[in-house]
């Protein structure tokens, strides 16, 4: 530790003077750990690429990073209709980028677009599932008629529909526009160099937000997925902010002088998948004794802790605590070797089997601390690393036989966020049980919060009884950034850039 | 490394332990064989030698120091990795790993490469122009760039590296043999065994083959270096042999991560792998030396 | 020499034909293209019909001649991942690489050429054994350690040069010593092979007998013939560097063609891996011909042939 900390303070002293240059040009650089290919919201499936482009193109609302509540952005009020249609005032005088004026028109196209599975979408169900369409009333005023009742609605709003120019979109194409996306954004993009960095200037024509206007005059996104790297270039100043950093970067970036590091909460979760419906092929996570086994031999507290950062939690059901319907009263799983033993021995592969854990990204060490522990039964359990999408692709493909899954629900504060997509037949159900399935589904139907707690306790508990999935732990978000940044923590661990500046 | 000097006459029919004693009198022969013999010992002695289980892991003992830091002990002699497992003993599983993939690979890549390499040595003519054109596309292909695409599509696994070496490696072997069979083959007795009507598969086997073994070794050892570094590349980006096995190439990848806290991380895995090849590498220059003087490779 | 060269030439079309081929094959095997196109969601039927606009249906030879055709016309195809197309895509990456390539060699060249010439000259004494001992060492370093060292002394003990990615020529200080130090002892070898036979040629004794001073006929006479081959070696190398420096720049960061196949590769975006193996290849054809015609030009014994 001795030789990091001097490392990054000779780096610190060495370099201090590119940081008051990026403080007086009054721009922030942003070192993201992922490479970002397009700037269309809807072709990534990378939500880090989203994180980039909201601040280019807006949603209808916007979470206060403080408070967590919906506040308006280019919707300025709504209200419920009925439980399925939500009715919203659009704000007035807005123009795009490029100088063509926002309309409701923007926001039906924006849904037809997304909705039209020939565009392909990325998401699409699991964002934009609860909208069946988008009706203009009038200019500004917009109506969505969502699927089914949907409590969560707005919040997700803040989230998701990221509105495009219907004009302009049409006019240059999906691919043009994910190159140069014209939005109604506190930022602009200047120069976009795919999977490498990204400029954007202020929009001067920026409306006054309910959290005031925009005071940056840039920003500027670098792609540096190495860790080191990261690290090495926040202290020397080149770098004035990073998000999502490991525990490990941030106990050796607190050692570094000018740079200011918080942890924050988050929605998100991690759980390990296993393929109990044997949709890889047959396997031996089809086996309840081995689903149990595993369960008692993951030491999920250490992995928590280790690798996820102090504030870690261990959970017992795949959802976060702070989101409505996650019951965390279910049956639960302690870290004790020889139960797990006694379990295997009763399974029907008593002497062990190969198994591979896909992982990609910052999950990949706690696959392998798994895969270790695993080794306690004679499991041979391998780690196998992947790229995002590949792994996106195969998880959602039904190919993997077991995964680390990192969840972040996009934010949201209610299970409907991960739940419909992990455990009532989707893509990404490898459980494929009739009960959960069907208290979810349901619980996704009704508006009453107590019915709804009672299904979701219902599912919750059939999944823990059964170890379908491995429950791991909530997530945190570690941030570094320069002292003299102004920037508000967010609640959800997803940053606005927009919002900050220099003090 | 030294030049010996003899004469190119007497390397044909030579008696066995004439050649083991110029062996023993070869200075890099000597090193490398007792460094690659070391390596063999500890691969092959692992379990017994290693203090601890190399997959044995503790998150609480992570990232401890080699002994000659300040705060090294000796239960860990070489300290632990991120996961907590003792590094030595990795280490010492890692030499079975790699020399495991290192004779696999060559012993597989010297069947392709010197089949064909016999093959066009000895029939020349079209059969030669075939293999020679084979042996073209074979180098202008990036073989590392090929290796990573299928590793990438045919999964993970110690044996599918195997394959994908041993199909990758072959080329020195061919163009070494087809050169040698050429001279033998154009040698008063193998003219003479064919004019007396002896087989083609009979000449091979009894005539050519044991003149052209001294070249197949030294191009094996040379080959099995070469599959050492390859297979670590491989596992330092992560295809190929899987964590948590102890792959000395995946072994510095994880220390990649640690390159201000711990260097000790990458520098130890590197320099058993740096002396594995160094040995294989000297011992083929001795083995070049005594078997084919006077050849390049 | 021209009917050397035409031989040559025959022979590079073939195995550019042959390499283009196995390439294809590469991308068709490995993935179903209509999937890569239609994503996700798609449905069976959707699926059939991208099959069919694609003419993924047809027989496996007339996609290829359809493909090969485009290829030939400057077409490779679109990534599946960021739609673009390929051709361009590689080529704003090539100068990084080709840079990288070029510094390589010669950081190589720079330390084999006086090693080699000493380790020549004073055959058998302990700057020959030096010399050689240093490049057996070499040899055995995997280039990626080699770089992982260079930047724990520049990048974080020293501080002085960065630890990766691409800004300007500091960039490329440590990716071209950690891979000029793996190509030095080939060049070194090589060198001093040459070097050792010509100084035992005769016309050097004759020119020695002349009374020329030691220095004249090491530097022009020895060195001139003992370098052709270094010419040429340092032209095919130049081709597999190309194509070999995919870990390198993995280590650095360099946004290089290595980089882009080894993104390309984890995300299965085959056609971008297709068209840079084919690339590579036929740069590294053309730099073994262009070695050829070097030795060729330069080396009386062949030109006469």
């Amino acid at each position: 530790m001795k030789q990091s900390v001097y490392a990054v303070a000779f780096a610190a002293m060495l370099v201090s003077g590119v940081a008051v240059a990026q403080q007086q040009q009054n721009a922030i650089t942003w070192g993201l750990n992922s490479e970002v290919e397009t700037l269309d919201p809807y072709a990534t499936s990378k939500r880090t690429a989203q994180l980039v482009i909201r601040n280019m193109l807006e949603n209808l609302v916007v979470r206060d990073p403080a408070t967590g509540q919906a506040k308006p952005a280019l919707a300025t009020g709504w209200r419920w209709i009925d439980p399925t249609i939500l009715h919203l005032e659009l704000r007035r005088g807005v123009t795009f980028h490029d100088g063509s004026p926002f309309t409701a028109d923007d926001v039906v196209f924006t849904v037809d677009y997304i909705k039209d599975t020939a565009n392909n979408a990325t998401f699409a169900k699991a964002d934009y599932g609860f909208i069946k369409k988008a009706e203009k009333v009038d200019d500004f005023t917009v109506r969505l008629l969502l699927e089914q009742p949907t409590p969560s609605a707005v919040d997700q709003l803040s989230q998701v529909l990221f509105i495009m120019p219907k004009a302009t979109h049409q006019k240059v194409g999906a691919r043009a526009f994910g190159a140069q996306p014209v939005g109604t954004g506190p930022m602009k993009v200047e120069r976009f160099e795919a999977g490498r960095s990204i400029s954007m200037v202020r929009n001067d024509k920026y409306y006054t937000a309910a959290w005031g206007k925009p005071r940056l005059d840039r920003i500027t996104v670098l792609s540096i997925t190495d860790n080191q790297t990261a690290n090495a270039e926040i202290s020397a100043g080149k770098v004035d902010f990073l998000w999502n950093i490991t525990p490990d970067q941030l106990a050796q970036l607190k050692q570094a002088r000018n740079v200011e590091t918080v942890t924050g909460g988050s929605v998100a979760i991690s759980f390990l998948s296993l393929d109990a419906a044997g949709r890889a092929g047959a396997n031996p996570m089809q086996d309840k004794n081995v689903r149990m086994a595993i369960a008692h031999a993951v030491n999920r507290q250490a992995i928590a802790k280790t690798l996820r950062g102090e504030s870690s939690e261990v959970i017992h059901s795949p959802c976060n605590p702070r989101q409505f319907g996650c019951i965390q009263d279910v049956a639960k799983y302690d870290y004790n070797v020889a139960k797990a033993k006694e379990f295997m021995a009763k399974s029907s592969v008593p002497r062990g089997f190969e198994l591979k854990i896909a992982a990609f990204t910052d999950s990949g060490p706690v696959a392998e601390a798994i895969a270790g522990d695993l080794r306690q039964l004679n499991i041979d359990a391998k780690l196998d690393f992947r790229e995002t999408s590949a792994w996106i692709r195969d998880l959602f493909g039904g190919k993997l036989t077991s995964a680390v899954v990192p969840w972040p629900s996009n934010g949201v504060y209610d299970v409907v966020a991960m739940v419909p997509l992990f455990f009532t037949g989707d893509q990404g159900d490898y459980t494929l049980d009739p009960v959960v399935m069907d208290s979810f589904k349901k619980a996704a139907t009704i508006v009453d919060e107590q019915e709804r707690l009672k299904l979701y306790k219902v599912g919750f508990d059939r999944l823990a009884a059964e170890a379908y999935v491995l429950p791991l732990m909530s997530g945190v978000t570690h941030f570094a950034y320069r002292r003299g940044l102004d920037f508000v923590l967010p609640v959800d661990g997803y940053p606005i850039l927009y919002m900050a500046g220099w003090k | 490394m030294t030049e010996t000097q003899v004469t190119a006459t007497d390397s044909i029919g030579v008696r066995p332990v004439g050649l083991w004693r110029r062996a023993l009198r070869h200075p890099g022969f000597v090193v490398g064989g007792v460094l690659l013999l070391f390596f063999v010992l500890v691969a092959l002695g692992a379990d017994l030698l290693a203090p601890h289980d190399p997959y044995a892991q503790s998150l609480v003992r992570r990232l401890r120091p080699p002994v000659w830091s300040a705060n090294g002990s000796w239960t860990f002699i070489l300290g632990t990795d991120p996961f907590g497992r003792d590094y030595l003993s990795r280490l010492m599983h890692g030499a079975r790993i790699a020399l495991a993939v290192a004779f696999a690979s060559a012993l597989l890549a010297g069947a392709i490469g010197a089949t064909l390499g016999v093959l066009a040595g000895y029939f020349r003519g079209r059969v030669d122009q075939v293999i020679s054109l084979l042996i073209s596309t074979r180098l202008a292909l990036p073989a590392l760039l090929v290796a990573l695409a299928v590793l990438q599509v045919a999964g993970s696994g110690l044996w599918i590296v195997v394959l994908v070496l041993g199909s990758t490696l072959w080329d020195r072997f061919a163009v070494v043999m087809r050169t040698a069979v050429m001279q033998v083959s154009s040698l008063d007795y193998v003219m003479a065994a064919r004019a007396a009507g002896a087989s083609h598969g009979r000449i091979m086997t009894r005539e050519v083959a044991p003149n052209v073994l001294g070249h197949f070794l030294v191009v094996f050892s040379y080959e099995a270096g070469q599959a050492v570094l390859a297979a670590a590349a491989l596992s330092f980006l992560g295809l190929g042999i899987q964590a948590p096995q102890p792959s000395w190439g995946l072994m510095m990848a994880e220390g990649r991560s640690w390159l201000l806290v711990n260097p000790w991380l990458i520098a130890n895995a590197g320099v058993a792998l740096m002396l594995l090849v160094l040995a294989m590498n000297l011992v083929g220059d001795g083995l070049r030396d005594v078997l084919t003087p006077g050849e390049r490779f | 020499m021209l009917a050397l060269l035409g031989r040559k030439l025959v022979e590079a079309i073939l195995v550019g034909l042959i390499i283009s081929f196995v390439t294809f094959l590469l991308v068709t095997w490995t993935g179903d293209l209509a999937i890569a196109l239609g994503g996700l969601g798609a449905s069976r039927e959707e699926l059939q019909q991208l099959r069919t606009t694609h003419g993924l249906d047809r027989p496996i030879l007339v996609q290829y001649l359809d493909w090969a055709a485009k290829a030939l016309s400057g077409d490779l195809g679109r990534s599946f991942f960021s739609k673009e197309d390929v051709l361009p895509l590689i080529l704003s990456r090539l100068p990084v690489t080709a840079t990288l390539a070029v510094c390589s060699i010669g950081v190589g060249i720079a330390l084999a050429l006086p090693l080699g010439i000493l380790a020549a000259i004073r055959q058998g004494r302990w700057i020959d054994h030096t010399a050689q001992s240093v490049a057996a060492v070499s040899q055995a370093m995997p280039s990626f350690w080699s770089g992982l060292l260079l930047i724990l002394l520049f990048g974080v003990n020293l501080q002085v040069l960065p630890i990766s990615g691409y800004e300007n020529w500091a960039s490329f200080v440590m990716p071209s010593l950690a891979l000029g130090w793996f190509v030095f002892p080939i060049l070194l070898r090589l060198l001093r092979a040459g070097m050792v036979e010509t100084l035992n040629t005769d016309y050097i004794r004759t020119a020695r007998a002349k009374g020329l001073s030691p220095r004249r006929i090491i530097l022009k006479h020895a060195l001139r013939n003992a370098v052709l081959p270094v010419i040429s070696l340092a032209a095919v190398q130049f081709g597999q560097l190309l194509g070999g420096s995919v870990v390198i720049e993995a280590v650095f960061a360099l946004p290089g063609v290595g980089q882009l196949a080894w993104n390309s590769i984890q995300r299965a975006d085959f056609p971008v891996v297709q068209a840079i193996v084919l690339l590579v290849a036929v740069i590294f054809v053309t730099m073994n011909l262009l070695a050829d015609l070097i030795n060729g030009a330069l080396d009386p014994r062949i030109r006469r042939a």
